[in-house]
């Protein structure tokens, strides 16, 4: 298979620690600017939604249905009334939300399946690498949807569903971080001392392995976001009536030749907040990982 | 491969057990049964059985093309599937090809002449084109090409051996918003393998020698290239396969990933489990391909 050929990659690959090093780094470059200022702005929205939209989200303006963008809705109204900018605004709170929750709990689970494979090795790495090659065969979006068919929507439900989609990647690139640390003379001076396992573990092995799944989780971070705006599209996904991109998109499609402004409005603000991890991923990445490009 | 397999089927079985009470699922919408023939029934499906068992039993009924039966329609689900399979592969094959006879060629042409106007060109595109959610840039494209210019029917299906023309009509924007991420990807990778190979020693030598520009970059450099281009385009078949789910909801295309969008509102379970076993095993099927590919390309993994 092919992940002997990686293995003999990452021996070769140089281990950083992130450090404020690393953030002064990325300052200098104007891609990751260009994305940290976005995204500090979806948290500001996110966290102060309440105080930042005009309006409730959930408030229906009667009489003032499927308007186009006046001075008293800056975005125009939806087909109930309700103020698009305001539901825009509160919509980046479930996008956020999702993302951090969804790539956090794949990435704790991934984190110490990767390392107790890589530390114990033997069957106990088979059995572990053999149940995350299967987990890759199902694409993300596909296996959320097995698990929200089995388990119904909710919010947790899907944060569930996204997050599982993504242990495994995690797990096998933690993994074959910490074979090449394991190797380490340190590692073997630490075990000669006669340090206890997930004392080592904790200690040793996992500083070494924080920078590929700070770029991963990043890179993560944005294709959560579009995994819960599909789900939502489709109707799986957090329900309305909460707003979030998705559903927002999913109420206007049917509305799109009378009000196309709905339709565009979530969708360039998912693609920028996307666009923004991304750019700040790939940066990480250059400045940490310059190894694992291109996946 | 086969542990793979065993893994793949063991995590669609168990899918079954999140739903929490099993027997529901395989009860028809509509029909009421009392508490002593659901226990028959129970008995029947061997739902009283260990896991275990369970599962062997449930793989020694899918391999004989029983995956149960829709409780909405009543139909096997294997047939069901087999209704649906076609459209969606097409669908994703398609945008697949697509996807890498346009980003291989410009991800060379950027790389050849670094820093011009059009690798700046195919870097933005490159992306930005992984930003766009495929659904979004589908729904743009309809009101584009369908509600403002009228050029193209915004939603359908026709098959592309009854009436190939209609067909690529009807096939067109969802290949296109299908096909655009895929493409980000693969530009990208094959853009930055070729800048890494046309760095090496042994294409100056190439070009010392006389070889023609096309030579060396088509034969020299381009040959060591490909190997990951190949490993990202082996990994795009399952990003395509997430997507086309999405994107034959807003074509409401007669597709596999339809099919279990509306079996999961009519909580017809099984229909979704099907329809993921059938995904996950094209993927794995699609994974050895690319292994043997590799083989192929790299005689040292063969020898190793």
């Amino acid at each position: 298979m092919a992940m002997k050929t990686e293995v003999e990659a990452d021996k070769r690959r140089k281990i950083k620690i992130p450090s404020g090093g690393t953030i002064k780094q990325l300052l200098r470059m104007p891609l990751a600017c260009v994305g940290l200022v976005v995204i500090f702005l979806v948290i500001i929205c996110a966290i102060f939604a309440t105080q930042i939209a005009p309006y409730d989200p959930l408030m229906q303006h009667a009489g003032h249905y499927l308007e186009s963008p006046s001075s008293m809705f800056l975005l125009g109204t939806d087909m109930l009334g309700r103020d698009v900018l305001s539901r825009l605004i509160h919509g980046s709170r479930v996008a956020l939300l999702v993302g951090i929750a969804s790539v956090g709990i794949g990435s704790a689970a991934g984190v110490l399946i990767g390392l107790i494979s890589a530390y114990f090795r033997g069957w106990v790495d088979t059995v572990l690498m053999r149940i995350m090659d299967a987990l890759l065969c199902f694409p993300s979006l596909v296996l959320a949807i097995g698990i929200i068919a089995a388990l119904g929507s909710s919010l947790i439900n899907v944060i569930v569903a996204i997050g599982f989609g993504y242990i495994a990647g995690t797990a096998r690139i933690v993994r074959s971080q910490a074979l090449s640390v394991a190797e380490k003379d340190f590692v073997t001076a630490a075990r000669a001392i006669g340090g206890m396992n997930l004392h080592i573990i904790a200690r040793h092995v996992w500083p070494n392995c924080i920078a590929p799944v700070i770029v991963l989780s990043t890179l993560g971070l944005a294709f959560a976001i579009l995994a819960e705006a599909g789900l939502s599209f489709i109707g799986v996904g957090v329900q309305p009536p909460t707003p979030t991109w998705g559903n927002m998109l999913y109420r206007a499609f049917g509305l799109l030749d009378r009000a196309p402004l709905l339709s565009i409005v979530p969708g360039v603000a998912i693609f920028l907040t996307v666009l923004a991890f991304n750019f700040v991923g790939d940066a990480l990445r250059d400045v940490l990982d310059p190894r694992l490009r291109g996946r | 491969m086969i542990p793979v397999l065993i893994m793949v089927t063991m995590s669609v079985f168990f899918l079954l057990q999140l739903t929490g009470d099993p027997i529901r699922m395989f009860i028809s919408t509509g029909v009421d049964l009392d508490a002593e023939q659901i226990e028959v029934l129970r008995h029947e499906l061997g739902l009283d059985r260990s896991l275990p068992v369970q599962y062997g039993m449930w793989l020694g009924r899918a391999l004989q093309g029983d995956l149960g039966r829709s409780t909405h329609t009543g139909r096997l689900v294997t047939d069901e599937l087999k209704a649906r399979l076609p459209v969606t592969f097409q669908l994703g094959i398609i945008s697949w090809i697509i996807s890498g006879i346009i980003a291989i060629p410009l991800g060379i042409i950027a790389a050849v002449y670094r820093g011009s106007k059009l690798d700046m060109f195919a870097t933005v595109t490159a992306i930005s084109g992984v930003a766009v959610p495929s659904f979004w840039l589908g729904i743009m494209l309809i009101l584009l090409f369908s509600v403002a210019l009228r050029w193209l029917p915004p939603c359908g299906w026709v098959n592309l051996w009854d009436n190939p023309i209609e067909s690529l009509r009807y096939m067109a924007m969802p290949v296109l918003s299908l096909s655009l991420a895929g493409a980000a990807l693969n530009m990208r990778q094959t853009r930055s393998a070729m800048l890494e190979v046309l760095m090496q020693d042994y294409i100056r030598t190439a070009r010392a020698k006389g070889l023609s520009e096309r030579t060396v970059i088509w034969l020299h450099a381009f040959k060591n290239a490909c190997l990951p281009v190949v490993t990202q385009m082996g990994l795009q078949v399952g990003r395509l396969f997430g997507g086309v789910v999405i994107i034959e909801t807003v074509f409401m295309i007669p597709g596999m990933g339809r099919m279990m969008v509306t079996a999961i509102f009519g909580r017809d379970f099984l229909l979704v489990q099907g329809g993921v076993l059938i995904i996950a095993l094209f993927i794995v099927f699609a994974n050895l391909v690319t292994d043997l590919l590799y083989a192929y390309l790299d005689p040292r993994i063969r020898y190793r």
